[in-house]
């Protein structure tokens, strides 16, 4: 456990080492967030509703998913290809280091760097915008919340690193991956709720896992599903984690047998 | 001019050479870039389902304009922005170096030596969905020129700017990551301009030219063209143009060299 806090601990270091960087990047997420916040604000404005949505929910459900994204979304795991293919793989598998657990703890530091400058970034939107949101007071909303968005990073953790282990068999592992990214936006409802789509594709969609990623967390926190929602939506989550944990073993036992720690 | 057309025209060849050779990392960026362009279509028609009209603008012309962005981002990805990807790394690790002392002036081969081909997809799927928006509907020759002359100069507008800001790597060489801000940014352009005048006056002020890139020649399809439109994009281009010869020349002044 020592051990991984240390992974965890490395990984908030080395974003401070390369603090530029990861400034152009956070400035990007905000910059992105604040023409996602005007668009709402003008295609919804004040004391209209549009597809069951006031603007004070639209625009808790905007922010509070950047919010989210940045603890569910933030990940280092893209770095497995690049291991795979230049042969630093074989680090790992010489040292009696879990693959998957360091990379987990890895995301986590990840996750708490961007979780701060997350607060950071939306405490100066919220003093100089004053949004009129959405404030939820139930507390077993928000604990639900809480659940939701923990399976939520579990479900991207493993598509994520499932992503990177393409490099066992491709050097060309971006393509799917920026693929993966589209689809997100469009189905996990990162750029809109996904109830304002028609009711048969959404129907469709509630049985992938992406809409569990961001949308299922930002509805229950805005108390917006109803209990048998809530526990369906817990319990297509909670399978797709295990599939996607069993393919994600497979994979990697796949994967090694064709490794071959190219360029060592 | 005339040895830089034949030039421009090698690196065509050899850069279709190279498509052919990686043909994987070819197929990779068709399907992204279709996905991609799908994904921003189908958005934008979901944003707009249920309102006639958001900032002046009626559904009609938002989707026009979708559709222009996804043609002039389509031509940028094509022929500048792979450049700028690799414009860190060709500081960072000294490959500056050769490019400098070649015959040629550094600014036009650093920024245009990689073509990316399958960009060209976008460009179709988007002259594709304005020619299915038209319906039919015969523009003038007027709207045409007038399309594709501020096209140009939207465009010349989004490649100083990039140029510009990747500049600064010259002073900052592990600002690797600039480019994704600068791709992020650049999607301000897909909206319309009105929807930025509720930032704060110097933040408009800062994404003003990119305010101006798709929405002014979308503007000559839609016949909501005005003469200072015209005037302020044709200017906008040609000042930023300028800057970035001085400021590349500027920032090589500071160029330390690395790794020789």
């Amino acid at each position: 456990m020592k051990l991984y806090w240390q992974v965890a601990k490395n990984m908030w270091d080395q974003a401070i080492a390369y603090r530029l960087s990861f400034v152009i990047f956070r400035l990007r997420n905000l910059f992105w967030i604040l023409t996602m916040y005007f668009l709402w604000v003008y295609a919804l404005p004040h004391g209209k509703v549009l597809f069951g949505y006031n603007q004070s929910q639209i625009l808790t459900y905007i922010l509070g998913g950047a919010f989210l994204s940045s603890l569910i979304m933030a990940t280092r795991s893209q770095d497995i290809a690049t291991e795979i293919n230049e042969g630093n793989l074989s680090n790992f598998l010489l040292r009696p280091i879990g693959f998957l657990r360091y990379y987990f703890a890895r995301d986590l530091g990840d996750k708490a760097m961007n979780i701060f400058f997350s607060i950071f970034e939306l405490t100066i939107v919220f003093l100089i915008l004053r949004p009129n949101l959405f404030l939820q007071t139930s507390p077993v909303l928000l604990l639900l919340t809480l659940v939701f968005s923990l399976s939520g990073t579990l479900l991207f953790f493993f598509f994520s690193v499932l992503l990177g282990f393409i490099g066992f068999w491709s050097t060309e592992t971006w393509g799917p991956r920026f693929i993966f990214y589209q689809l997100l936006n469009f189905l996990a409802g990162t750029l809109f709720p996904l109830d304002i789509i028609p009711k048969p594709l959404y129907t469709v969609v509630s049985y992938l896992p992406f809409p569990y990623l961001l949308y299922f967390p930002m509805k229950v926190y805005l108390g917006q599903l109803s209990t048998i929602e809530m526990v369906k939506g817990m319990a297509i989550s909670c399978i797709w984690i295990v599939v996607l944990y069993a393919v994600t073993q497979f994979v990697w036992k796949r994967g090694l047998r064709v490794y071959t720690a190219q360029g060592r | 001019m005339k040895r830089y057309v034949k030039i421009y025209i090698r690196l065509l060849h050899l850069n279709f050479s190279s498509l052919l050779a990686y043909r994987a990392n070819f197929v990779n960026s068709l399907i992204s870039s279709s996905v991609w362009g799908g994904f921003s279509i189908i958005s934008i028609l979901l944003l707009t389902s249920r309102s006639s009209s958001l900032f002046g603008w009626s559904r009609h012309d938002i989707i026009f304009l979708t559709c222009s962005y996804s043609i002039i981002i389509g031509i940028f990805h094509t022929f500048f922005s792979r450049n700028f990807e690799h414009f860190s790394r060709v500081v960072d690790l000294g490959e500056l170096d050769t490019l400098l002392i070649k015959p040629i002036d550094s600014q036009f081969f650093i920024s245009l030596r990689y073509i990316n081909y399958a960009s060209i997809i976008r460009i179709v799927v988007g002259f594709f969905l304005v020619g299915y928006l038209l319906k039919g509907e015969a523009l003038s020759f007027v709207q045409l020129f007038g399309y594709g002359t501020m096209m140009f100069f939207g465009l010349i507008t989004l490649y100083a700017l990039w140029y510009i800001i990747t500049s600064f790597t010259i002073w900052l060489s592990r600002l690797s990551n600039i480019v994704e801000f600068l791709f992020t940014i650049t999607n301000v352009s897909r909206f319309p301009p009105q929807m930025y005048r509720e930032f704060s006056w110097y933040v408009f002020l800062f994404l003003f030219p990119l305010t101006l890139i798709i929405a002014t020649p979308t503007k000559f399809l839609i016949n909501k063209i005005d003469f200072p439109d015209v005037l302020i994009l044709i200017i906008t281009a040609s000042v930023l143009f300028i800057v970035s010869r001085f400021f590349w020349k500027l920032a090589l002044r500071f160029y330390t060299s690395a790794s020789s």
